[in-house]
C-alpha cells in the first residue's frame, strides 16, 4: 500500500493508460500548461506532449463534439469539464450524440467515450460551481455513470471506462482532489456497475455516493459506539446500478438510509428508494425508507450555509438514529 | 331528567328490521353516550349499538333474541344532559375506526409467519402503527397467548384468526377433541350464522333445482391473463363472465314470483366467502361494469374484509346470483344450492391440465374448470342453463370481452 492523493491516483490511471494505449489521449480547458484547474494533470503535459495533453476552447459543446468524432473514429479520448456544472453547455453532445450514436446507426459505430467532471459543493464556488448533477445522466440510456469516493476506485474506475466501448462520465468530487488515501501499490481492476460495501452492518443500510461516502463510514462508527451496526454501501456506479446488492443489504437490515450530496427532489436515491420498494427487500421494511440529500437550494456562497446545506456525520447519524430507536 | 328512547337503528339501505343477539348492559347501569351497549344482527353481520345520551338505562324493552323493526325503541336511557344542546355543542372526539391495521411491511411479514393477527398486536409506533419490534414482542412472549393463531401446520390459512384452531394439525385436532355429548359446538356467532344458513337453505330446499355442469376451457384466458387482463385473479374473471351471463339471460339474472319471472335492473353476485365464523356471502354490485382491476380490488378487499369480520350490512343485500368457489381446497366440482330469490348459483372447482383427447386422436393438455350453474326450475329450463354455461365458455375464449 501507499499513500495517494485522490487527483494523483487519477493522474497516474492517466499516464498508465496513455503509456499502454496510443489511442489514448486527454483533451480539455487548461489540461495542459496550466495542468489542470485543480491540478489533477500537473505535468502530464512534459510526460505525454501536447499533442496527447490538448488544450482547448472554452466551449464545451465543441470539445465533447470532437471526443465523440475521436471516440467514433477508433481513439479513446478523455474529455476533462472543468466543473460538471458546465455540462450543461455540452449536454446536447452528451445526451444527444455520445450516447445515442450507437444505435442511431444499428450499431455500427462506438462511442468509446470518457467524460470526467468534477462535482459537489465545499470549496466555496457558489451556485453555479458547486453542483451534484449525477441525475441528469443516470437518466440517459446510453451513458453510463461512475462517482468514485477513494483514490484507489477513481483510479480503477476510470481505466474500467476507458476499457468499455460506451460513453461513460465520470463524476470525481472537487473535495476529494487533495485527500490523501491508502491505495494498493498496483491498481486491482474494476467492473462497473458493481457496488462495494464499504462496512458491514446489521441494523441499517446506509446508500451513498461520492463526498457522502467517507461521511457515512465516519457516522456509522460514530453509531457503533452507541451499539447501532450500521452497514454503508457505495453503489461507485450509478448507472448500471448494483441493486443486488442494495437489496440484499436490505433485506438483512430492514432499514434503508439513501444519502446523496445532491438536491433531494427527482435525485438519484429517489430512484434506489423506488428500487427497494419494487424488490422483495419491501417486506422486510422494518422502517420507511428514508433519504437524506441535499436542500432543494442552489448552494449558497457562504461558508456556514453551504455546509448546512448538504448532508454532514451529524446530520447521518441523526437520522440513523431515529430510523434505528424509533422503529 | 329527560328520558331518551334507543332506537333501532339503520345500519343498511336495505335493513328493515333487526334482531338482539345480547344486551350489553343491564336497566340500572350507568353508560355514557357512544358505549357499546347491545349487539344486533342483520343479514349475518353483527353491529354494535351505542348509547345515545350519557345516563342511567331506564328500561330495556326488548330482550334478546327479539326482532325489532328499524326506528322502533328498544330501551330507554334516562339523560343526566338537562341541555341536549350542550351535547351538540361538544363535538365527541372519538376517532373514526381505520379500516385496517397500520403496520410496518417487516410487522407483517413477522406476522404472518408466526401465524399472529396483526389486529391482536398492541402497537407502539407514533401513530398507531405496529412496528416489528411490536410483533417480535409476542412471538418472545409465551406461545400460550391467545393472539397466536398457531396454524402454521393447519390446512387453511384463512382460518388462522379461528380462536377454535389449536396448534394441532386440523385432522389431530378434531381427533382430540374434548367435546362432550350435546355440547354446541362453535361460538356464539359461528352458532348464529349456522342458523341464519339454515333458515335460508330450508327456504331454498321447497325450490325445484337442477345444475348443469360443463368444463370450460381456460387457455386462452390463461394466456390472456397475465398482460390484456392485467394479472388479475381467477376469481374475478369467473365473477365478471358470471355477471355478465345474468345481464344477458332475463330469466337467469331475474327472480321467480307467482306472477312469473321479474327481471333485476342490477347484478349482483354474492360470493361465497369462508371465515372463521363460517359461510359469508358479500355482494358485488354490478361487477359487469367495473374496469377488471377494480373489481380485482374490490374483490380481493371483500373478501379479506368478510375474514376480519369487518363487513358492513349494506354489504350483504342486493344479490342477483351466488359464486361459490371450492377449487382451492381440491374440489374438482359439486352442485351448490340456490340462496331465494337468485334464480341461479354458480360453483366453480379447481383449475388444473387435464388430458383431452383432440379430434385428430392426439392428446393435449388442456387448462379448464369443472363449473355448475345451478337453476331454479320454475325460472327457467335445462337448456337455458346450457346455453347460460356456453356464453361463459365463449367469453373464456375470447377473454378480451371479460376486460371492457
Amino acid at each position: 500500500m501507499r499513500e495517494m492523493t485522490y487527483a494523483e491516483a487519477i493522474r497516474e490511471a492517466m499516464a498508465t493508460a496513455m503509456s499502454k494505449d496510443d489511442r489514448v489521449f486527454l483533451m480539455g480547458e487548461d489540461v495542459g500548461r496550466y495542468g489542470g484547474a485543480f491540478g489533477v494533470q500537473n505535468d502530464l503535459i512534459d510526460r505525454f506532449g501536447p499533442e496527447r495533453i490538448r488544450d482547448t476552447t472554452i466551449s464545451e459543446l465543441g470539445t465533447v463534439g470532437m471526443g465523440v468524432g475521436a471516440a467514433i473514429c477508433g481513439m479513446r479520448p478523455i474529455v476533462e469539464i472543468q466543473f460538471s456544472d458546465f455540462t450543461a453547455q455540452a449536454m446536447d453532445q452528451i445526451a444527444n450524440q455520445a450516447a445515442k450514436l450507437h444505435f442511431m446507426v444499428g450499431g455500427q459505430a462506438h462511442v468509446p467515450l470518457v467524460i470526467r467532471a468534477p462535482g459537489g459543493s465545499g470549496t466555496g464556488a457558489a451556485a453555479q460551481h458547486s453542483q451534484s448533477l449525477e441525475a441528469w445522466f443516470a437518466h440517459i440510456p446510453g451513458l453510463k455513470v461512475v462517482m468514485p469516493s477513494n483514490a484507489t476506485d477513481a483510479a480503477a474506475l476510470l481505466l474500467a471506462a476507458l476499457e468499455d466501448p460506451n460513453p461513460v462520465i465520470v463524476l470525481e468530487h472537487k473535495l476529494l482532489y487533495k485527500r490523501t488515501f491508502q491505495v494498493p501499490d498496483e491498481i486491482p481492476p474494476a467492473m462497473l456497475g458493481v457496488g462495494h460495501i464499504e462496512r458491514p452492518g446489521t441494523d441499517l443500510t446506509v446508500v451513498a455516493t461520492g463526498v457522502e461516502v467517507s461521511r457515512a463510514v465516519e457516522a456509522a462508527e460514530v453509531l457503533a459506539g452507541e451499539g447501532i451496526s450500521v452497514e454503508v454501501i457505495d453503489p461507485r456506479t450509478i448507472r448500471p446500478l448494483d441493486k443486488a446488492m442494495i437489496i440484499d443489504s436490505v433485506k438483512k437490515t430492514g432499514r434503508a438510509l439513501l444519502v446523496q450530496e445532491a438536491v433531494l427532489t427527482g435525485g438519484f436515491m429517489s430512484e434506489v428508494a423506488a428500487v427497494i420498494a419494487e424488490s422483495d427487500a419491501f417486506a422486510y421494511l422494518a422502517a420507511p425508507v428514508k433519504r437524506l440529500c441535499g436542500l432543494d437550494i442552489p448552494i449558497p456562497y457562504n461558508p456556514n450555509l453551504e455546509k448546512a446545506a448538504v448532508p454532514q456525520v451529524e446530520d447521518i447519524v441523526r437520522d440513523a438514529r431515529i430510523l434505528v430507536e424509533e422503529w | 331528567m329527560p328520558s331518551v328512547p334507543l332506537n333501532m337503528p339503520k345500519m343498511s339501505m336495505t335493513m328493515e328490521e333487526g334482531t338482539i343477539v345480547e344486551w350489553q348492559v343491564a336497566e340500572g347501569d350507568a353508560v355514557a353516550s357512544g358505549d357499546v351497549v347491545a349487539i344486533v344482527t342483520t343479514d349475518k353481520v353483527d353491529m354494535e349499538v351505542e348509547a345515545t345520551a350519557t345516563g342511567t338505562v331506564e328500561k330495556i324493552l326488548h330482550a334478546s333474541g327479539a326482532i325489532v323493526p328499524v326506528g322502533d325503541p328498544i330501551a330507554v336511557i334516562e339523560s343526566e344532559q338537562e341541555d341536549l344542546l350542550g351535547d351538540i355543542l361538544s363535538p365527541t372526539p372519538t376517532a373514526p375506526p381505520l379500516g385496517r391495521v397500520i403496520a410496518a411491511p417487516l410487522a407483517r411479514k413477522l406476522a404472518k409467519e408466526a401465524g399472529i393477527d396483526l389486529a391482536a398486536v398492541t402497537p407502539t409506533g407514533s401513530g398507531g402503527i405496529i412496528r416489528a419490534r411490536d410483533v417480535r414482542d409476542v412471538i418472545d412472549q409465551d406461545s400460550r397467548t391467545d393472539v397466536r393463531a398457531g396454524s402454521t401446520a393447519g390446512i387453511d390459512p384463512r382460518v388462522a384468526n379461528a380462536p377454535t384452531v389449536t396448534s394441532a394439525p386440523a385432522a389431530t385436532a378434531a381427533m382430540t377433541s374434548s367435546l362432550t355429548d350435546g355440547e354446541l359446538v362453535g361460538d356464539a356467532r359461528s352458532r348464529r350464522l349456522r342458523v341464519s344458513t339454515a333458515a335460508v337453505m330450508s327456504a331454498s330446499a321447497a325450490i325445484p333445482q337442477f345444475t348443469v355442469e360443463r368444463r370450460l376451457e381456460l387457455d386462452a384466458t390463461a394466456r390472456a391473463r397475465r398482460a390484456a387482463l392485467n394479472g388479475v385473479g381467477w376469481t374475478t374473471l369467473m365473477v365478471r363472465a358470471y355477471a355478465m351471463m345474468l345481464r344477458h339471460f332475463p330469466l337467469l339474472g331475474g327472480s321467480f314470483t307467482a306472477e312469473g319471472v321479474r327481471a333485476h335492473d342490477r347484478v349482483g353476485v354474492a360470493l361465497a366467502v369462508d371465515t372463521p365464523a363460517g359461510l359469508l356471502a358479500p355482494v358485488l354490485r354490478d361487477p359487469d361494469q367495473q374496469p377488471i382491476r377494480e373489481l380485482d380490488a374490490a374483490i380481493r378487499q371483500l373478501a379479506a374484509d368478510a375474514r376480519a369480520g369487518a363487513l358492513r350490512p349494506d354489504s350483504m343485500a342486493g344479490a342477483t346470483g351466488t359464486v361459490s368457489n371450492l377449487g382451492g381446497l381440491g374440489v374438482r366440482r359439486f352442485n351448490a344450492l340456490l340462496t331465494p330469490p337468485q334464480a341461479t348459483a354458480l360453483s366453480l372447482g379447481s383449475i388444473a391440465h387435464r388430458v383431452e383427447v383432440a379430434p385428430d386422436g392426439t392428446f393435449t393438455a388442456v387448462l379448464g374448470c369443472d363449473v355448475g350453474l345451478t337453476v331454479d326450475h320454475r325460472a327457467a329450463d335445462g337448456a337455458d342453463g346450457a346455453r347460460g354455461l356456453q356464453f361463459l365458455q365463449e367469453l373464456f375464449l375470447d377473454p378480451l370481452m371479460l376486460s371492457v
